[in-house]
């Protein structure tokens, strides 16, 4: 559980916010962190999501001894995938 | 922390390591992308703020010039994979400016003796994702069928790279 305090977002912020993380929610890939609920009150949202314990990407890559090309392919494939997802539903288009 | 999927920066959008976690420590985990655009809102909600531009060694030049298509996400996915087979980035500098300087000018090159140890093929599909102008830089879909994963996938052994290049890794991460 996340929660984001309203009182230190702007109303365009919030509904910036509220936009962009209805759009996550809708969004299903293995390569992209779930949004399971979204919510608010008065004075906070509220963000359930995946939760991940693995660490960063370059934080794991650097403490582990065997990293050659096959894991940078394994490695890039996902995140390429994920961005080709994205980009198939038409989400990064907003400027 | 609040996570999400890198969508819809107004400001900043560029994918980046700091927001693709792997899902667990085990050794085969998944990655997944967390989005950077609503972690913004967290970090100031409690004063915990990071540089304000965070690094920007993954942004796409066209970026920069504030004129761009879903192609910078590519560009950005380019870098991540140049730094994962050298240990570097290949758009340096002593500060963020002239990081910028050099990612807008947009040259690069493989002369490190760390490339000796890369495939033609990879270094091959960083040029189609780090191609200057995003018409003509690879799609998603065009790198994921890129030959090099066929080629690298199917190969039974993976040659690690030499220790070096992962402990560069650790070096720039955080500006």
């Amino acid at each position: 559980m996340k929660v984001i305090y309203k009182k230190a977002t702007t109303p365009e912020e919030q509904e910036r916010l509220t936009n962009e993380v209805n759009i996550l929610k809708s969004l299903d890939h293995p390569n992209i962190m779930k949004i399971y609920e979204f919510y608010q009150d008065e004075e906070k949202f509220y963000i359930v999501s995946e939760f991940l314990s693995g660490g960063e990407l370059f934080q794991k890559i650097s403490s582990s001894g065997n990293f050659g090309e096959k894991k940078a392919a394994k490695t890039i494939r996902q995140i390429v995938s994920a961005v080709q997802y994205c980009h198939m539903n038409k989400i990064v288009h907003r400027y | 922390m609040i996570f999400s999927i890198p969508v819809a920066f107004k400001k900043n959008r560029d994918l980046k390591p700091e927001n693709i976690l792997y899902e667990s420590k085990k050794g085969d985990s998944i990655l997944k992308i967390i989005d950077f655009g609503t972690s913004r809102y967290f970090e100031r909600s409690f004063a915990k703020m990071k540089q304000k531009f965070g690094t920007p060694y993954y942004i796409a030049p066209e970026v920069l010039k504030k004129d761009y298509n879903e192609k910078c996400d590519i560009w950005s996915c380019g870098v991540i994979l140049y730094i994962m087979l050298s240990g570097s980035p290949p758009f340096n500098g002593d500060n963020n400016e002239e990081i910028m300087d050099n990612v807008l000018r947009g040259e690069y090159n493989f002369d490190a003796p760390i490339w000796s140890e890369v495939s033609d093929n990879a270094q091959n599909l960083i040029k189609h994702m780090l191609e200057y102008d995003p018409m003509l830089r690879y799609s998603a879909e065009q790198v994921l069928q890129d030959p090099w994963f066929k080629i690298v996938l199917e190969d039974s052994y993976d040659k690690p790279f030499a220790r070096r290049t992962l402990s560069q890794m650790k070096g720039f991460r955080v500006i």
